[in-house]
């Protein structure tokens, strides 16, 4: 298997690379796009692919709670998981995905400085996504979660795969 | 030569910083100063004056009024904050090319110190416990010692992990173990040689092990909690990016409120971009710092 989440080959093939940052997220229904989203500690990625549309959405979020600021979470929605998982479930539904046919999947959450790191914002992050999706009447279908390692992950909107890369390997998810 | 020594070595071949930066620093603290005759050292030159000028009419240097001269932005944002910003014009240069060894891709050292730099003030000012101005330097400051020992650690990467992995330890173990010396050391060295304050340099010193510290004050627990947060979110990723310890010791002196850790990074989120965009495009304007060396 080639490696998907690699600039130079995807352009190759006529792939666009859409890079997601911090506190953002997109969506969208073109083939060609492959969303990725780098550097994942502490911070959550979640994407979301409707398999019959073709539509999709990546969006990677910081904290998990709004109510520390609801200033910024109205500038910035996608900073927060309680308020950007909604935002990308709207983003894709108004693409036309279809709500039981949502593939969700997370990866990130994780405690980067390791289990004396006292703020636990990953596994904050992680148990948000869960009340979210339970209120939108979603599961989770695979996660990559928790741990000490940084992770990069990409959703390949042709395919509808879901790729983790970990130390520089690369695996489904 | 020992390693130790060789690294030394190239902490005194790393340019001196202009001398403007240090009447700057000089005069920080002077009641007497003129305003207008000190705007002249920085006015000699005009893509420092341009770039200082860029930053303070910035989103988070600036204020309302906009500032049209250097006399201007010392009456406006303070004789400190346009230290801080002279110095960040002419550090940043230094940090643009990749960083070998710990793996930073170009920018990256320089976006881990500018939100370092931001979190660290906003902590200062949230906590009230230190002089904001100091903390954003010291968070800017703080990883500099990479610039000299990216070399080292590039050759000895695998003696590194091999000693960490071996130990037990953390990254900035295994320097000290490989090389005699980490990066924080490196830095304060630096710092040192760059005629920064002292409370600065301890704070870049310790930065990894506050606990290690024989005289702590606040602003060394505000640099070290700021880093561990810019970490954990991942501005400024490189490879040894994990591989610290967390030093609970810090959260304790500094009686750390519930939510500051999510306030800070918030606050640090919306700022940081615009910060990145302007050095960049300050960075594409010139290459190399014209600075002239004045007085």
């Amino acid at each position: 298997m080639n490696a998907l989440i690699d600039v130079a080959q995807a352009q190759k093939s006529g792939r666009a690379i859409v890079a997601v940052d911090i506190s953002s997220m997109a969506a969208a229904a073109d083939p060609t796009q492959i969303l990725v989203t780098y550097s994942l500690g502490s911070c959550l990625g979640v994407t979301v692919f409707d398999p019959e549309t073709g539509v999709g959405g990546l969006i990677h979020c910081m904290l998990p709670l709004s109510k520390i600021d609801p200033r910024k979470a109205a500038a910035r929605p996608a900073m927060f998981v309680d308020t950007g998982v909604p935002a990308l479930l709207q983003a894709v539904y108004d693409l036309g995905a279809n709500r039981r046919n949502l593939l969700v999947k997370a990866a990130g959450g994780g405690s980067p400085l390791g289990p004396d790191e006292i703020f636990k914002i990953g596994q904050r992050n992680f148990e948000v996504l869960g009340k979210v999706l339970w209120k939108n009447g979603l599961d989770l279908r695979a996660q990559c979660v928790g741990g000490s390692q940084a992770r990069t992950l990409a959703l390949d909107l042709q395919s509808g795969r879901t790729i983790v890369r970990t130390d520089g390997k690369e695996s489904e998810l | 030569m020992s390693l130790k020594r060789e690294i030394l070595a190239k902490v005194h071949a790393v340019p001196p910083l202009p001398e403007v930066v240090f009447k700057l620093q000089k005069y920080c603290n002077d009641p007497n100063v003129s305003y207008a005759e000190l705007a002249k050292v920085i006015e000699v030159d005009p893509g420092l004056t341009t770039s200082l000028l860029r930053l303070a009419n910035s989103a988070y240097f600036g204020c309302e009024q906009s500032i049209g001269s250097v006399q201007y932005a010392m009456t406006r944002l303070g004789l400190k904050r346009v230290y801080q910003i002279v110095l960040a014009v002419c550090v940043a240069p230094m940090t643009r090319k990749p960083i070998r060894g710990y793996d930073l891709a170009p920018a990256m050292l320089w976006q881990h110190a500018i939100a370092t730099a931001m979190a660290s003030e906003y902590l200062a000012q949230e906590l009230g416990s230190t002089e904001p101005a100091d903390a954003f330097t010291a968070g800017m400051l703080h990883d500099m010692g990479k610039i000299v020992l990216g070399n080292f650690v590039d050759v000895d990467m695998d003696k590194i992990r091999q000693l960490m992995d071996q130990n037990g330890i953390p990254f900035d173990e295994a320097e000290r173990e490989a090389f005699g010396t980490d990066h924080a050391s490196v830095a304060a060295s630096l710092l040192q040689r760059w005629q920064i304050p002292a409370r600065i340099v301890t704070a870049v010193r310790y930065h990894h092990h506050p606990s290690a510290c024989p005289d702590p004050e606040p602003l060394l627990d505000i640099v070290h909690i700021a880093d561990v947060l810019c970490r954990d979110v991942g501005w400024g990723m490189g490879a040894d990016a994990l591989l610290y310890r967390f030093d609970p010791t810090s959260a304790e002196r500094l009686a750390l409120p519930p939510d500051i850790a999510e306030q800070t990074m918030a606050e640090v989120s919306l700022g940081l971009e615009g910060m990145m965009e302007i050095f960049q495009s300050l960075g594409a304007a010139r290459e190399q710092p014209r600075v002239q060396p004045v007085g």
